[in-house]
Protein backbone atom coordinates (compact mmCIF):
# COMPACT_ATOMS: atom_id res chain seq x y z
CA UNK A 1 0.00 0.00 0.00
CA UNK A 2 1.54 3.27 -1.09
CA UNK A 3 1.95 6.18 1.29
CA UNK A 4 2.03 9.66 -0.28
CA UNK A 5 4.94 10.57 2.02
CA UNK A 6 7.11 7.83 0.55
CA UNK A 7 6.35 8.24 -3.16
CA UNK A 8 9.14 9.86 -5.19
CA UNK A 9 9.30 11.01 -8.80
CA UNK A 10 11.10 8.49 -10.96
CA UNK A 11 10.20 5.49 -8.82
CA UNK A 12 8.99 2.46 -10.69
CA UNK A 13 5.92 0.70 -9.40
CA UNK A 14 5.92 -3.11 -9.42
CA UNK A 15 5.21 -4.49 -12.89
CA UNK A 16 2.29 -6.82 -13.51
CA UNK A 17 2.69 -9.72 -15.93
CA UNK A 18 -0.43 -11.21 -17.50
CA UNK A 19 -0.88 -14.22 -19.74
CA UNK A 20 -3.66 -13.54 -22.23
CA UNK A 21 -4.85 -16.87 -23.57
CA UNK A 22 -7.98 -17.67 -25.46
CA UNK A 23 -9.69 -18.70 -22.20
CA UNK A 24 -9.01 -15.29 -20.66
CA UNK A 25 -10.26 -13.61 -23.82
CA UNK A 26 -13.49 -15.60 -23.82
CA UNK A 27 -14.02 -14.89 -20.12
CA UNK A 28 -13.51 -11.16 -20.69
CA UNK A 29 -15.82 -11.17 -23.70
CA UNK A 30 -18.54 -12.82 -21.66
CA UNK A 31 -18.01 -10.62 -18.59
CA UNK A 32 -18.36 -7.48 -20.71
CA UNK A 33 -21.21 -8.76 -22.96
CA UNK A 34 -18.93 -8.28 -25.97
CA UNK A 35 -19.04 -11.33 -28.16
CA UNK A 36 -17.21 -9.83 -31.10
CA UNK A 37 -16.04 -12.79 -33.12
CA UNK A 38 -12.56 -11.58 -33.83
CA UNK A 39 -11.72 -12.20 -30.17
CA UNK A 40 -12.30 -15.97 -30.34
CA UNK A 41 -13.28 -17.07 -33.88
CA UNK A 42 -10.08 -17.79 -35.83
CA UNK A 43 -11.79 -18.05 -39.23
CA UNK A 44 -13.61 -14.78 -38.74
CA UNK A 45 -10.44 -13.02 -37.56
CA UNK A 46 -8.53 -14.26 -40.60
CA UNK A 47 -11.31 -13.14 -42.92
CA UNK A 48 -10.68 -9.63 -41.58
CA UNK A 49 -6.98 -9.88 -42.35
CA UNK A 50 -5.85 -10.69 -38.83
CA UNK A 51 -3.46 -13.57 -38.11
CA UNK A 52 -5.87 -15.05 -35.57
CA UNK A 53 -8.07 -14.05 -32.64
CA UNK A 54 -6.88 -10.74 -31.28
CA UNK A 55 -7.03 -9.43 -27.75
CA UNK A 56 -9.57 -6.75 -26.91
CA UNK A 57 -7.45 -3.69 -26.10
CA UNK A 58 -9.72 -2.87 -23.17
CA UNK A 59 -8.31 -5.86 -21.30
CA UNK A 60 -5.06 -3.92 -20.98
CA UNK A 61 -6.91 -1.02 -19.37
CA UNK A 62 -8.19 -3.44 -16.76
CA UNK A 63 -4.69 -4.86 -16.21
CA UNK A 64 -3.21 -1.38 -15.81
CA UNK A 65 -5.88 -0.50 -13.25
CA UNK A 66 -5.04 -3.71 -11.41
CA UNK A 67 -1.34 -2.82 -11.39
CA UNK A 68 -2.07 0.68 -10.07
CA UNK A 69 -4.31 -0.54 -7.26
CA UNK A 70 -1.99 -3.37 -6.25
CA UNK A 71 0.52 -0.60 -5.67
CA UNK A 72 -1.90 2.00 -4.28
CA UNK A 73 -3.78 -0.29 -1.92
CA UNK A 74 -7.44 -0.50 -0.81
CA UNK A 75 -7.73 3.21 -0.10
CA UNK A 76 -6.44 4.38 -3.46
CA UNK A 77 -8.78 5.69 -6.13
CA UNK A 78 -7.83 6.02 -9.78
CA UNK A 79 -9.10 9.37 -11.03
CA UNK A 80 -7.88 9.27 -14.61
CA UNK A 81 -6.34 6.88 -17.07
CA UNK A 82 -5.19 7.75 -20.55
CA UNK A 83 -4.24 4.92 -22.90
CA UNK A 84 -3.41 4.55 -26.57
CA UNK A 85 -3.40 1.23 -28.39
CA UNK A 86 -0.32 0.64 -30.48
CA UNK A 87 0.05 -2.98 -31.56
CA UNK A 88 -2.21 -5.99 -31.77
CA UNK A 89 -1.79 -8.91 -29.41
CA UNK A 90 -2.76 -12.43 -30.37
CA UNK A 91 -4.14 -15.12 -28.08
CA UNK A 92 -1.41 -16.82 -26.08
CA UNK A 93 0.89 -13.87 -25.46
CA UNK A 94 2.27 -12.72 -22.16
CA UNK A 95 2.31 -8.95 -21.56
CA UNK A 96 3.96 -6.76 -18.94
CA UNK A 97 2.34 -3.67 -17.45
CA UNK A 98 4.73 -1.04 -16.13
CA UNK A 99 4.47 2.31 -14.37
CA UNK A 100 6.77 5.12 -13.27
CA UNK A 101 6.00 8.03 -10.92
CA UNK A 102 5.94 11.32 -12.85
CA UNK A 103 4.51 13.79 -10.36
CA UNK A 104 3.52 13.87 -6.72
CA UNK A 105 1.00 16.35 -5.30
CA UNK A 106 1.10 15.97 -1.51
CA UNK A 107 -1.72 18.49 -0.92
CA UNK A 108 -4.16 16.76 -3.27
CA UNK A 109 -2.66 13.39 -2.29
CA UNK A 110 -2.45 12.47 -5.96
CA UNK A 111 0.27 10.84 -7.97
CA UNK A 112 0.69 11.03 -11.74
CA UNK A 113 2.09 7.85 -13.18
CA UNK A 114 3.44 7.22 -16.66
CA UNK A 115 2.45 3.70 -17.65
CA UNK A 116 2.26 1.28 -20.51
CA UNK A 117 2.07 -2.32 -21.64
CA UNK A 118 4.80 -4.25 -23.44
CA UNK A 119 4.63 -7.53 -25.30
CA UNK A 120 6.93 -10.47 -24.67
CA UNK A 121 9.19 -9.19 -27.47
CA UNK A 122 9.49 -5.81 -25.81
CA UNK A 123 7.28 -3.97 -28.29
CA UNK A 124 4.79 -1.39 -27.05
CA UNK A 125 1.33 -2.94 -26.96
CA UNK A 126 0.04 0.30 -25.49
CA UNK A 127 2.04 3.45 -26.14
CA UNK A 128 3.06 5.11 -22.87
CA UNK A 129 0.04 6.73 -21.29
CA UNK A 130 -0.68 8.11 -17.88
CA UNK A 131 -2.84 7.81 -14.79
CA UNK A 132 -3.69 10.01 -11.83
CA UNK A 133 -4.15 8.07 -8.61
CA UNK A 134 -5.45 9.51 -5.37
CA UNK A 135 -3.86 7.81 -2.38
CA UNK A 136 -5.78 7.24 0.82
CA UNK B 1 -9.06 11.76 -51.15
CA UNK B 2 -11.02 13.08 -48.22
CA UNK B 3 -12.62 10.76 -45.68
CA UNK B 4 -14.52 13.64 -44.13
CA UNK B 5 -17.55 13.56 -46.38
CA UNK B 6 -20.68 15.57 -45.65
CA UNK B 7 -22.39 12.34 -44.57
CA UNK B 8 -19.66 11.66 -42.02
CA UNK B 9 -19.50 15.28 -40.87
CA UNK B 10 -23.25 15.23 -40.19
CA UNK B 11 -22.60 12.85 -37.29
CA UNK B 12 -20.84 15.53 -35.22
CA UNK B 13 -22.94 16.25 -32.16
CA UNK B 14 -25.06 13.14 -32.55
CA UNK B 15 -26.20 11.72 -29.23
CA UNK B 16 -27.64 8.42 -28.08
CA UNK B 17 -28.70 7.49 -24.55
CA UNK B 18 -29.22 4.01 -23.16
CA UNK B 19 -30.85 3.01 -19.88
CA UNK B 20 -29.91 -0.30 -18.31
CA UNK B 21 -32.86 -2.60 -17.61
CA UNK B 22 -31.35 -3.74 -14.29
CA UNK B 23 -28.69 -2.71 -11.76
CA UNK B 24 -25.14 -3.84 -12.46
CA UNK B 25 -25.26 -6.51 -9.75
CA UNK B 26 -22.61 -8.07 -7.55
CA UNK B 27 -22.20 -11.10 -9.82
CA UNK B 28 -21.32 -8.91 -12.81
CA UNK B 29 -18.59 -7.20 -10.78
CA UNK B 30 -17.15 -10.49 -9.59
CA UNK B 31 -17.35 -11.85 -13.14
CA UNK B 32 -15.25 -9.01 -14.52
CA UNK B 33 -12.67 -9.34 -11.73
CA UNK B 34 -12.51 -13.10 -12.30
CA UNK B 35 -12.11 -12.64 -16.04
CA UNK B 36 -9.22 -10.23 -15.58
CA UNK B 37 -7.51 -12.40 -12.96
CA UNK B 38 -7.94 -9.74 -10.29
CA UNK B 39 -8.38 -11.16 -6.79
CA UNK B 40 -8.68 -7.74 -5.13
CA UNK B 41 -11.12 -8.35 -2.21
CA UNK B 42 -12.78 -4.97 -2.87
CA UNK B 43 -14.53 -6.62 -5.79
CA UNK B 44 -16.05 -9.62 -4.00
CA UNK B 45 -15.53 -9.53 -0.23
CA UNK B 46 -18.06 -7.29 1.52
CA UNK B 47 -16.47 -7.65 4.99
CA UNK B 48 -13.06 -6.57 3.74
CA UNK B 49 -14.44 -3.91 1.41
CA UNK B 50 -16.30 -2.37 4.36
CA UNK B 51 -12.94 -1.59 5.97
CA UNK B 52 -11.75 0.41 2.96
CA UNK B 53 -12.55 4.01 2.06
CA UNK B 54 -15.39 2.66 -0.09
CA UNK B 55 -17.35 1.08 2.75
CA UNK B 56 -18.44 -1.86 0.60
CA UNK B 57 -17.89 -3.77 -2.61
CA UNK B 58 -17.03 -1.61 -5.63
CA UNK B 59 -16.39 -2.43 -9.28
CA UNK B 60 -12.96 -2.42 -10.94
CA UNK B 61 -12.51 1.07 -12.40
CA UNK B 62 -12.75 0.29 -16.12
CA UNK B 63 -15.67 -2.15 -15.72
CA UNK B 64 -18.42 0.43 -16.04
CA UNK B 65 -16.89 1.85 -19.23
CA UNK B 66 -16.22 -1.51 -20.85
CA UNK B 67 -19.32 -3.58 -20.17
CA UNK B 68 -22.14 -3.71 -22.69
CA UNK B 69 -24.50 -4.91 -19.98
CA UNK B 70 -26.63 -1.78 -20.23
CA UNK B 71 -27.37 -2.43 -23.91
CA UNK B 72 -30.65 -4.08 -24.87
CA UNK B 73 -29.18 -6.42 -27.47
CA UNK B 74 -29.65 -8.54 -29.56
CA UNK B 75 -26.20 -9.83 -30.43
CA UNK B 76 -25.39 -8.87 -34.01
CA UNK B 77 -23.92 -11.09 -36.73
CA UNK B 78 -20.34 -10.12 -35.96
CA UNK B 79 -20.91 -10.92 -32.29
CA UNK B 80 -21.01 -7.30 -31.22
CA UNK B 81 -23.85 -5.86 -29.19
CA UNK B 82 -22.18 -2.69 -28.02
CA UNK B 83 -23.01 0.83 -29.06
CA UNK B 84 -21.90 1.64 -32.60
CA UNK B 85 -22.19 4.91 -34.46
CA UNK B 86 -22.26 3.18 -37.87
CA UNK B 87 -20.40 6.04 -39.45
CA UNK B 88 -20.53 5.85 -43.26
CA UNK B 89 -16.74 5.87 -43.53
CA UNK B 90 -15.55 4.45 -46.82
CA UNK B 91 -12.17 3.31 -48.08
CA UNK B 92 -10.58 3.37 -44.67
CA UNK B 93 -9.52 1.06 -41.90
CA UNK B 94 -9.36 1.60 -38.15
CA UNK B 95 -5.72 2.42 -37.50
CA UNK B 96 -5.65 2.79 -33.75
CA UNK B 97 -7.71 4.03 -30.90
CA UNK B 98 -7.31 5.37 -27.44
CA UNK B 99 -9.34 6.00 -24.33
CA UNK B 100 -9.24 8.75 -21.74
CA UNK B 101 -11.09 7.61 -18.67
CA UNK B 102 -12.17 9.89 -15.88
CA UNK B 103 -13.44 8.05 -12.82
CA UNK B 104 -15.63 10.31 -10.75
CA UNK B 105 -17.32 8.06 -8.21
CA UNK B 106 -16.83 4.42 -7.19
CA UNK B 107 -19.25 2.13 -8.97
CA UNK B 108 -21.41 -0.26 -6.96
CA UNK B 109 -23.61 -3.29 -7.61
CA UNK B 110 -26.73 -1.22 -6.93
CA UNK B 111 -25.96 1.29 -9.67
CA UNK B 112 -28.35 1.13 -12.60
CA UNK B 113 -26.70 2.79 -15.56
CA UNK B 114 -27.79 5.56 -17.82
CA UNK B 115 -25.20 5.95 -20.56
CA UNK B 116 -25.06 8.97 -22.84
CA UNK B 117 -22.89 8.71 -25.95
CA UNK B 118 -22.02 11.73 -28.05
CA UNK B 119 -19.75 12.39 -31.03
CA UNK B 120 -17.80 15.43 -29.92
CA UNK B 121 -15.81 15.97 -33.08
CA UNK B 122 -14.71 14.49 -36.37
CA UNK B 123 -11.76 15.97 -38.24
CA UNK B 124 -9.20 15.01 -40.78
CA UNK B 125 -5.45 15.31 -41.20
CA UNK B 126 -3.62 14.84 -44.46
CA UNK B 127 -0.38 12.92 -44.32
CA UNK B 128 1.94 11.68 -47.02
CA UNK B 129 0.36 8.27 -46.50
CA UNK B 130 -3.12 9.55 -47.10
CA UNK B 131 -5.95 10.98 -45.07
CA UNK B 132 -6.38 10.26 -41.37
CA UNK B 133 -9.87 10.67 -39.92
CA UNK B 134 -10.19 11.35 -36.19
CA UNK B 135 -13.47 10.49 -34.48
CA UNK B 136 -13.80 11.74 -30.90
CA UNK B 137 -16.72 10.35 -28.90
CA UNK B 138 -17.58 10.65 -25.29
CA UNK B 139 -19.65 8.33 -23.12
CA UNK B 140 -20.95 9.56 -19.78
CA UNK B 141 -22.01 6.95 -17.26
CA UNK B 142 -24.60 7.97 -14.68
CA UNK B 143 -26.52 5.96 -12.15
CA UNK B 144 -30.27 5.98 -11.55
CA UNK B 145 -29.92 8.99 -9.21
CA UNK B 146 -28.29 11.04 -11.91
CA UNK B 147 -24.84 10.88 -10.30
CA UNK B 148 -21.97 10.93 -12.76
CA UNK B 149 -19.83 7.86 -12.23
CA UNK B 150 -17.35 7.98 -15.09
CA UNK B 151 -16.54 9.54 -18.44
CA UNK B 152 -14.85 7.71 -21.31
CA UNK B 153 -13.49 9.88 -24.08
CA UNK B 154 -12.63 7.67 -27.00
CA UNK B 155 -10.53 8.57 -30.03
CA UNK B 156 -10.65 6.36 -33.10
CA UNK B 157 -8.31 7.04 -36.00
CA UNK B 158 -9.11 5.75 -39.47
CA UNK B 159 -6.55 5.61 -42.26
CA UNK B 160 -7.43 6.00 -45.90
CA UNK B 161 -6.93 2.79 -47.88
CA UNK B 162 -5.06 3.52 -51.05
CA UNK B 163 -5.12 1.11 -53.95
Amino acid sequence: MADIADVKVGQEIPTLTKFVGLTEMVAYAAATWDFHRYHYDAEFAKSLGMPGPIVDGQMFGAYLAQMLLLWGGPNAFIKKMSIRYKSLVQAGEEVVCWGRIEEVDPDARTVTIEMGVRGADGRDVLAPGSAVVELG
Amino acid sequence: MSLLTDEVRAFIGREVTYEAPEPLGAAAIRYFALATGDSNPLYHNEAEARQSRFGGIVAPPTFVCETNQYMPGPIRDDGNMGHEWQLPIENARLLRGGNEYEFVEPVRATDQLKVAWRIDDIYEKTTDRGALLFVISEARYLNQHGRLLAIDRETNIYQELRS
